[in-house]
């Protein structure tokens, strides 16, 4: 496999008496797009949130690009949530000049041609703009980044099928192509196309860790019909 | 990057009271004149006002303290907060240092505004006698004892209240947040009073033998009021910086292992 940039060695997560993730093994490649799936509930904001170090306890062990959850990973991590998490207060230049100082990688150029491309108005504060908006504003933050590793938390939820597909495309078009780009999601046809790689989760369990072509190829089937037949109540 | 915290931290809460601080200042400044035209209707009316401006600013400043703790640490903003690089502690200390600042900054507009009433009314000859009355009667030590101790008891306050938010969220209380919040932020006020009038703590060369209530000390060793003054400050400051490390680190521990951001 390529050079690992994310690395989880039996690595468990419970709250309290709940356990939402267990015994994960994972050793994810640079480079390249790979979805999270699973139905909700099978533990894939909790893995992600471990990967961004939201979430600081756990068992078992955790490298990011070498290093442990921390500082220095998340100097590398760009991390879309599944919510709104810049402050209503704020306009799109208020939420730049935040990321700038914060982020080395940060392209302000960029931020700000994706704002003239996507039609947002600079100044106008955050808790104004439509729902819709609000998701875009917050991508564009994500993804004006060269980051080395991409989160993206159910980036497609709630979202008309036109908006996902636009999401995905500027998904594409923008981030770092040398970083690693991880999509959970459980509307997998979407992604279906897009992802290098698929780990599948079912109750905290990787049930399933393969690259798509390969999984395509062996059960002749699309990661979608694969996934539906996999996780079939 | 405690520096660039600092500036986004200052950037967000100076707002509301800056433009407060300077509403003051200006009715500071009418109600100084007011004073000068005897009518006691328009006296009573500027007072009254300025009365509820000192309070609307504290109630200004206290909103944003708690606004500065929770919304950017326990909500979804957290989410930001805490993808940050950056260190938990760089984060709790510039909200520390922000919040500090501008309560003083607060303090300070007060004593300007009740200055700007003085000098206004009375002559400078007169003000300048006062000031210096009012050097001579204080004494420097217990002053700066008690500055000095304000200044911890601020920070306590400050830690109580970010321990007392870290504890609803690591706990996951959903229902009557508010309530269980006064009730922890009180609760801990309360053990620090019981605690430091309990075991009263003195300054080295002072004897204490006897029990807790401090006006035994002065039944027993003729000590003056100024004395007890600073015996009572020295103890507050005692288990004030004894607290500050201890919620310090609950609340860190808190935000570590049991943080769940909504």
């Amino acid at each position: 496999m390529d050079n690992i940039i994310v690395k989880t060695r039996s690595l468990t997560k419970r709250y309290g008496g709940i356990t939402a993730l267990r015994n994960v093994n994972l050793e994810l490649p640079a480079g390249k797009i790979i979805g999270l799936m699973g139905p909700n509930g099978s533990g894939k904001t909790t893995l992600l949130k471990i990967l961004a170090n939201l979430l600081m306890t756990y068992e078992g062990e955790v490298l990011i690009n070498g290093h442990k959850p921390g500082i220095e990973s998340k100097r590398i991590i760009s991390y879309l949530p599944d919510c709104n998490y810049l402050s209503e207060q704020w306009t799109a230049l208020d939420a730049i000049a935040f990321f700038r100082d914060f982020y080395d990688d940060f392209n302000e150029k960029k931020a700000m041609r994706l704002l003239e491309r996507l039609r947002i108005n600079p100044r106008q504060k955050f808790k104004s703009l439509s729902k819709g908006t609000k998701d875009k504003l917050q991508l564009i933050m994500v993804l004006a980044r060269q980051a080395g590793i991409y989160l993206f938390d159910e980036p497609i939820a709630g979202v008309d099928p036109a908006t996902r597909e636009f999401i995905f495309e500027l998904i594409l078009e923008h981030y770092n192509k040398a970083g690693t780009v991880i999509v959970s999601t459980h509307l997998i046809s979407d992604i279906e196309n897009i992802v290098d790689y698929a780990v599948f989760l079912r109750e905290g369990e990787v049930f399933r860790y393969v690259a798509a072509d390969e999984l395509r190829k062996e059960t002749g089937k699309s990661l979608n019909e694969y996934f539906k037949e996999a996780f079939r109540c | 990057m405690l520096g660039k915290l600092l500036k986004h931290e200052f950037k967000n809460s100076y707002f509301e009271i800056l433009i407060t601080n300077i509403v003051f200042v200006v009715l500071s400044l009418f109600v100084a004149v007011t004073l000068t035209s005897r009518s006691a209707v328009i006296l009573i009316l500027s007072l009254t006002t300025l009365f509820i401006v000192i309070i609307a600013l504290f109630v200004i400043l206290i909103y944003n303290i708690i606004k500065s703790f929770n919304k950017k640490m326990f909500t979804s903003e957290g989410y930001l907060t805490f993808t940050l690089p950056v260190s938990v502690d760089s984060l709790i200390i510039s909200k520390l240092i922000c919040n500090i600042v501008l309560y003083f900054f607060t303090v300070l507009c007060v004593a300007f505004g009740f200055f700007i009433i003085l000098a206004v009314n009375i002559d400078f000859d007169n003000l300048v006698k006062i000031f210096k009355e009012i050097l001579q009667i204080i004494n420097i030590l217990p002053l700066l004892i008690r500055a000095i101790a304000f200044a911890f008891q601020l920070i306590l306050t400050l830690l109580i209240l970010l321990f007392a938010l870290a504890l609803l969220n690591a706990g996951k209380i959903r229902r009557h947040k508010m309530l269980a919040g006064f009730a922890v932020f009180f609760g801990i006020a309360l053990i620090f009073n019981w605690v430091s009038n309990l075991f009263v703590v003195l300054p080295y060369g002072l004897h204490y033998f006897d029990g807790f209530n401090i006006v035994h000390f002065e039944d027993y060793h003729g000590l003056s009021g100024l004395d007890i003054y600073i015996v009572l400050n020295f103890n507050n400051l005692f288990w004030t910086l004894l607290f500050i490390p201890g919620l310090y680190f609950l609340s860190r521990n808190l935000i570590y292992k049991h943080l769940e951001l909504e």
